[in-house]
């Protein structure tokens, strides 16, 4: 039997489900080959570790670092619902703050149902009490008007 | 103190009961833990996850299981939650090293040389625990309740909640592909 053999068969030499004749060849390359011996020597300490009971003694303060850890655990859990309800605070008070601004922005953008400039009759006497009543002021519509006077002037 | 009385007593949030119970059990839970995790820091971490959690579920404990069958049964549960957990994170831990400059950053390994202990007995733990963790989850816990802790197949079957026949067949499997995984080892280092 020559090494490559050897491990080939070796699993099943660990198991124990070789036939005694196979066996017998195993056991004699085992004490010829120094390498093969040595890998099995490797194998077998692994697997005696298997077999070898590793305890950890009672710990001291065992009982004290764990209800330290209740504690902070107990002290975390409430730092977090803290944290969130800020947030959500902050949250809420951002998106109150936007709707605010939105709504604000739509009354100024819509103007006012009170007269418009462009509703003004030149020909009233109450023209500068309609001019004063104005509250929206649009620059293109006050542009036009002061066109139209700039060509009566020329006129 | 008897369990059943102590357990009554922490369902009733009784400090001196809890701290009788963790000081007659923390052996056994920090063990089990350390046995699948083969590593003091994590197996102190997740024994002490076992206790809080004990505690804060005691109420469920409907008292058909005998009270270690209950303590394995979550020591082992939350022993491999922490694993799974740990090899999401070594996911991305591999992704990040992939993707950064630092090619050459090398995997920690757990387990560290204690003093007292021999290179060659460290090599040989380092093979089994590799060879452990190679195993499928359930190999892996049948064969370290048995051989580790020392239990019976029924005590096993109990815990992990299958029949006596599939523990057999579960740690028979297991050590075959053991043997495999431990020569493996050896022949790639």
């Amino acid at each position: 039997m020559n090494c490559k053999e050897f491990r080939k068969s070796l699993p099943l030499y660990l198991d124990g489900e070789i036939n005694p004749n196979k066996k017998k060849k195993l056991d004699i390359h085992l004490d010829s080959c120094a390498e093969c011996s040595l890998f099995y020597q490797k194998i077998s300490g692994s697997l005696f570790q298997l077999h070898s009971k590793k305890d950890i003694d009672e710990q001291a303060f065992y009982y004290t670092r764990l209800k330290q850890r209740m504690l902070n655990k107990v002290q975390q859990e409430s730092f977090i619902h803290s944290a969130l309800f800020k947030k959500s605070l902050q949250l809420s008070t951002y998106f109150a703050s936007i709707v605010i601004a939105v709504f604000i922005g739509i009354l100024i953008g819509s103007g006012s149902d009170k007269l418009q400039y462009s509703d003004i009759n030149y020909d009233s006497k109450d023209y500068l009490k309609s001019y004063m009543e104005y509250q929206y002021l649009n620059d293109f519509e006050l542009e036009n008007k002061e066109n139209i006077l700039l060509t009566d002037t020329i006129e | 103190m008897d369990d059943k009385i102590l357990i009554d007593k922490i369902a009733q949030k009784d400090e001196k009961a809890f701290q009788l119970f963790v000081e007659k059990y923390q052996s056994l839970v920090l063990n089990v833990c350390n046995n699948i995790l083969n590593n003091y820091d994590d197996a102190m971490d997740v024994s002490q996850e076992v206790f809080i959690k004990i505690y804060n579920t005691i109420d469920q404990f409907r008292g058909d299981a005998k009270v270690k069958t209950w303590l394995y049964r979550i020591s082992v549960n939350n022993s491999l939650n922490y694993l799974r957990s740990r090899k999401k994170q070594k996911w991305f831990t591999n992704l990040d090293v992939l993707f950064s400059d630092d090619k050459d950053s090398i995997e920690p390994v757990d387990s560290e040389l204690k003093p007292g202990e021999n290179i060659e007995q460290e090599e040989n733990k380092k093979a089994l625990y590799y060879a452990l963790r190679k195993l499928p989850e359930k190999q892996n816990i049948a064969i370290s309740l048995h051989n580790f802790e020392d239990l019976a197949y029924n005590e096993i079957s109990e815990i992990m909640n299958i029949t006596v026949s599939e523990v057999g067949v579960l740690i028979n499997r297991g050590k075959k592909k053991l043997h495999k995984l431990i020569l493996k080892y050896y022949e790639n280092n």
